[in-house]
């Protein structure tokens, strides 16, 4: 019975010991919350800045459809020879300032650059009259890449 | 005598208690602090999915639905029958403002158009194909055919923290006059 002296103090100190621990483990979670919030804004960036992409990659496509059509073909269907040149200037691949492939600064002029990539795709032709064509774009701010994607059903038809 | 000498003493008690009293007290700190940044980031999300929301509506609005104008504060009705909500809402006991400021933005389009003039040219045989140099379109307003057809529409969310400390987010987004 002698040895149970002092018992008290024991048990308290090793329950005091483990609310210490729960409390950094609570402390370290709680750090972490902020960072789970700047990703949230910056999903939502990203995600707003693809569509807003995506509406000028299909007015860039309205406005100059059969540009498109001949520098698509010639520079990923045909083999005839291929010439990936046309392509590459409709998709406004190294050119300065373009609003479907290039960087853009955060609208507060602050943080990291949004690298941003768009693509054509036609998916399918049924006798030159309908087709499918799929524009997607990436986004990719500070790790995180969103990408939005869209297919326009088309009628074509000689003017 | 002997058996008052056994066990759990009072001093040992009151001791103990205040141990466990002093180590309660960082613990309660940190719970405290822990609320706080859990209630300033969800005030922070609701904010963010705030003019998320009215940045998406505007996006898919119709190109004429979304007037040009700065820091815009006046709900938007929409020809589908939808509102906009800008201004101020209520939010968790928070107020927030929201607001667009919208304006047209001149852009180029470049491209290599096809010489279907040149005699060579077949349709059918990619070999007679020939590209010109590189043109750009520009829809910057110079004439009625080359209208300015993109706006740059920013949304932007302002709140007051408990503190006083002022919080705001603004996000980006491009609409295109798609319609014909």
């Amino acid at each position: 019975m002698k040895n149970k002296k002092g018992i008290a103090i024991v048990i308290v100190l090793v329950l005091a010991t483990a609310l210490l621990i729960m409390g950094g483990s609570y402390w370290t979670t709680i750090k972490q919350i902020r960072p789970v919030t700047d990703n949230f804004l910056q999903k939502a960036e990203a995600s707003l800045l693809a569509e807003g992409i995506l509406n000028i990659a299909i007015l860039k496509f309205k406005e100059l459809p059969s540009d498109f059509y001949y520098s698509y073909y010639i520079g990923r269907v045909t083999s005839n020879p291929k010439n990936m040149v046309p392509l590459n200037a409709f998709l406004e691949l190294n050119t300065t300032n373009s609003l479907l492939n290039g960087t853009m600064t955060n609208v507060d002029g602050k943080g990291n650059d949004a690298i941003y990539q768009t693509d054509y795709q036609v998916l399918s032709q049924d006798k030159y009259t309908n087709d499918s064509i799929r524009i997607k774009v990436t986004v990719e701010l500070k790790g995180i890449t969103r990408v939005v994607s869209k297919i326009l059903k088309l009628n074509r038809r000689r003017l | 005598m002997n058996r008052t000498r056994l066990g759990i003493t009072l001093i040992e008690i009151i001791l103990a208690v205040g141990i466990l009293a002093f180590a309660l007290i960082p613990i309660a700190g940190v719970i405290g602090q822990g609320l706080k940044g859990t209630q300033k980031n969800y005030r922070d999300i609701l904010g963010v999915q705030l003019i998320e929301g009215v940045l998406n509506q505007a996006v898919s609005a119709r190109y004429e639905d979304i007037p040009v104008g700065n820091a815009q504060v006046n709900d938007i009705t929409l020809s589908n029958g939808g509102v906009i909500d800008l201004g101020s809402i209520n939010k968790n006991v928070n107020t927030y403002n929201v607001s667009l400021t919208v304006r047209e933005v001149n852009v180029s389009f470049k491209y290599q158009p096809i010489k279907i003039g040149e005699s060579t040219f077949n349709p059918n045989d990619t070999l007679t194909w020939q590209f010109d140099v590189d043109h750009t379109l520009s829809l910057d307003g110079s004439s009625a055919a080359k209208a300015r057809r993109v706006k740059e529409i920013i949304a932007a969310v302002q709140w007051q923290e408990p503190n006083g400390v002022n919080k705001n987010y603004r996000l980006k987004s491009y609409l295109a006059r798609l319609e014909d």
